[in-house]
């Protein structure tokens, strides 16, 4: 790749993100960091949490990411009897003109681009498995056979963080599929009062596509690789490691005051989180390398989920945010 | 001109890297050798101010102080340094830094070592760094001539030690003069534009304590030295009066016991360093003679008490040879050269109607090198030239000055303590 074709496939990649960027927020209001973090993850390869009481906006903007980009989207509301097949598929018994009847595999609602599973903790263990092997491996298995979900496939879960009665929380081996966690806040008055205003008026704010609708999963994808193609140095690789390290108790390089907060810390897929998230930052700001700045912006989300905290954690009132940005803050130190 | 083809670009980049980590090296060890220059040359003007101006326990305490607080400089400064000092794999790092590269240069040398030059965002990369060759030229990078700030350090500091060294002659004390005071025995002490004391006497004064460890003197020894620097010949006049005044009273202080001299010392600790304190000063107007107005008050601090029995080791040991022995109230043989054989004086015989008795304790005077040299374990030493004819004239009794009560039932103890054996060794 010469320079010049390099220098405007990253501008491409700038245009369309600012492009789906700017189509949501024409009817999102407020939220633009989670909208960030979101579309970030998205072109990264990888799938998003998101934490947030009912009614703030988390299914509108996984819709509006869909039609901005013009690709297929599903929603599924998790409930506690919801059965795996009920979102991977299943086998029916189809009779065909001639009489003969066969099984048929019939796809679940995973089968789309982008997968909305809202409150994915009010299902049981068993079902959210079947989705987190959607995730993980971009297929899913019925009956022995695997069927592979047409790329690109994102999925967006949401928490909700009240009403905790009767809902199946996520272990930490499944929270470790998200890429991103992320936390949606309650909107400020001044938002609330745009969204008075724009959700109740005649005519509605509508998203348009920003990708045609033939194209799109094929120019996403095309995306998707160029962040991959990002540089990053071997002192990059290092001080990513040295992140995810610091998190880690018995690593012994959280410092002790932030120990005895955490049980345990990142896997290494914090890593590659923190890595794939500061490619898709780079490509924003033009570079063709990552730096020491892209991966701070990218390191709460990609890490304050993959965080076991102690009781003394809890009794402390301390989060993971927070050890998240001592850790941080070690790093800048020793960087200086 | 043919566009420069990566590998070319890389080179290049290395040999500006090499330049400014050059550059930068050297000035980082410019600026750490300034402030070492400065440590020490601060340190040094310090010890001379304080070898001329504080007292020998002062110059100690102040020369280990200064002396481990310009190591523990030093260390820091090193430590400075080393931090520092730019290796090679670090200092594109630091350029990025510097220059605000964002990376650009760390990456790409680094990806070009590990054969990353396949990857496709890699000529952008290197021709994104080539367009930026010029923000981090050398001399752009790193400040031309040496680091100021320190330079000023260091010129303040060697400037501050040279006034020190100008200064010294004027911060030397004046030499005292000992001359011959009116009444018999005396020797005056005058300082210049100050009468002299005409009551005091002069007697020498014990070396230090043997026990010293040699820690312990190395601040002293230091002192000492920076003083003769700097001093010089006038030093070695005060020193030369100094001797010349000790050998006129030396008749004076026959019989004096060099215990007296120790616990004198003891009693009245007195400035060594000052070379006017080297004279010990005994306030007790001999036996007949006429006290002078000064000398009926209460002895002065610095003034030792019982001055007829200080004296000199050596003149004991004069005072043993022309007694020829031991006597009823004379040192045991062996008792030393120093020993007054009548230090307890006589036994009371009013033990009974005063139910106490005296115990003569003499005080210690303290002083650095005035003294004699102490006698050997062998023969005595011979016994010094009388200068003062007219002194040792004027020779009177020893008699106790202090009188400690002791009750009658301590006597026997207190005397067996206090008495002199003939086993002593001398001191």
């Amino acid at each position: 790749m010469t320079p010049a074709v390099a220098e405007a496939a990253i501008r491409d990649f700038q245009d369309t993100f600012a492009a789906v960027r700017r189509e949501i927020g024409r009817v999102v209001v407020g939220h633009e960091h989670a909208i960030d973090v979101i579309l970030t993850a998205f072109f990264a390869g990888g799938h998003v949490l998101i934490e947030g009481v009912p009614g703030i906006g988390k299914t509108l903007i996984v819709r509006s990411l869909a039609e901005a980009l013009n690709l297929t989207f599903n929603r599924v509301q998790f409930t506690v009897d919801l059965m795996p097949a009920d979102i991977t598929g299943t086998r029916v018994i189809n009779e065909g003109a001639d009489g003969r009847r066969e099984f048929v595999f019939v796809p679940g609602p995973v089968f789309a681009h982008i997968l909305l599973a809202d409150e994915i903790n009010r299902a049981t263990p068993k079902t959210q498995s079947a989705l987190l092997e959607a995730m993980a491996e971009q297929q899913v298995t019925v009956a022995g056979t695997s069927h592979p979900l047409a790329p690109p496939f994102f999925v967006l879960a949401t928490l909700n963080p009240i009403e905790m009665e009767g809902t199946y929380q996520l272990p930490e081996a499944q929270l470790d599929r998200f890429l991103f966690k992320v936390l949606l806040d309650y909107p400020s008055a001044a938002e609330l009062e745009r969204i008075l205003g724009e959700t109740t008026a005649a005519e509605l704010p509508a998203v348009r596509p920003v990708l045609p609708r033939e194209t799109a999963a094929r120019r996403v994808e095309e995306l998707k690789r160029l962040v991959r193609q990002v540089l990053v140095a071997p002192h990059m690789e290092r001080h990513v490691a040295a992140l995810v390290r610091a998190t880690v108790p018995a690593a012994g390089e959280l410092p002790e005051a932030m120990a005895r907060y955490v049980t345990y810390g990142s896997s290494p897929r914090g890593g590659q989180a923190l890595i794939l998230g500061a490619k898709v930052m780079a490509l924003l700001a033009g570079r063709p390398h990552i730096t020491f700045e892209d991966v701070e912006r990218v390191a709460l989300p990609a890490l304050r989920h993959r965080l076991v905290m102690s009781y003394a954690a809890e009794a402390a009132g301390v989060d993971a945010a927070q050890v998240v940005e001592g850790v941080l803050a070690s790093a800048r130190h020793a960087r200086a | 001109m043919p566009e420069p083809t990566p590998a070319d670009a890389l080179e290049r980049m290395r040999r500006q890297v090499r330049a400014v980590r050059w550059r930068q090296n050297l000035h980082e060890l410019q600026r750490a050798l300034y402030h070492l220059l400065a440590t020490l040359a601060a340190a040094a003007a310090a010890l001379v101010i304080l070898a001329l101006l504080s007292t020998s326990g002062l110059f100690a305490a102040a020369a280990w102080g200064i002396g481990a607080g310009s190591v523990l400089l030093a260390a820091w400064i090193t430590r400075a340094l080393g931090r520092r000092w730019l290796s090679g794999a670090g200092t594109p790092l630091w350029i990025d830094r510097h220059a605000r590269l964002e990376g650009r240069l760390a990456t790409a040398l680094e990806l070009g070592r590990r054969g990353g030059a396949r990857a496709p965002f890699f000529p952008l990369l290197v021709e994104d760094n080539l367009r930026r060759l010029a923000a981090w030229r050398p001399e752009r990078l790193v400040p031309e001539g040496m680091p100021s700030g320190a330079f000023a350090g260091a010129l303040a500091a060697v400037g501050a030690f040279l006034l020190a060294l100008l200064i010294a002659p004027w911060l030397q004390p004046s030499t005292p003069a000992a001359v011959p005071a009116n009444a018999p025995g005396r020797i005056a002490i005058a300082r210049r534009g100050r009468p002299p004391a005409a009551s005091r006497r002069i007697v020498l004064l014990a070396p230090p304590d043997e026990d010293d460890l040699a820690l312990s003197r190395l601040p002293g020894a230091l002192q000492e030295r920076i003083r003769q620097r700097l001093w010089g010949e006038d030093r070695e006049r005060a020193r030369e009066a100094l001797e010349r005044a000790e050998l006129g009273v030396s008749a004076e202080r026959e019989g004096a016991s060099p215990t007296a001299d120790r616990l004198a010392q003891a009693s009245h600790p007195i400035d060594a360093s000052d070379p006017e304190e080297r004279w010990a000063i005994a306030p007790k107007p001999p036996s007949g003679a006429k006290p002078s107005a000064g000398e009926q008050s209460t002895p002065a601090a610095g003034e030792a008490p019982g001055g007829d029995q200080e004296a000199a080791r050596g003149d004991g040991a004069r005072e043993a040879e022309r007694d020829g022995g031991a006597g009823p109230h004379q040192a045991a043989a062996g008792a030393g050269t120093g020993t007054d054989p009548n230090l307890l004086g006589e036994a009371s015989a009013e033990r009974a109607a005063r139910e106490r008795f005296e115990l003569p304790l003499a005080a210690r005077v303290h002083a650095l090198g005035g003294g004699p040299a102490p006698p050997s374990a062998g023969e005595a030493p011979p016994p010094a030239p009388d200068a003062r004819p007219d002194l040792a004239a004027a020779q009177r009794r020893d008699a106790p000055v202090l009188k400690m009560s002791v009750p009658p039932a301590y006597e026997a103890v207190v005397r067996g303590a206090f008495a002199h054996r003939a086993t002593e060794a001398p001191r």
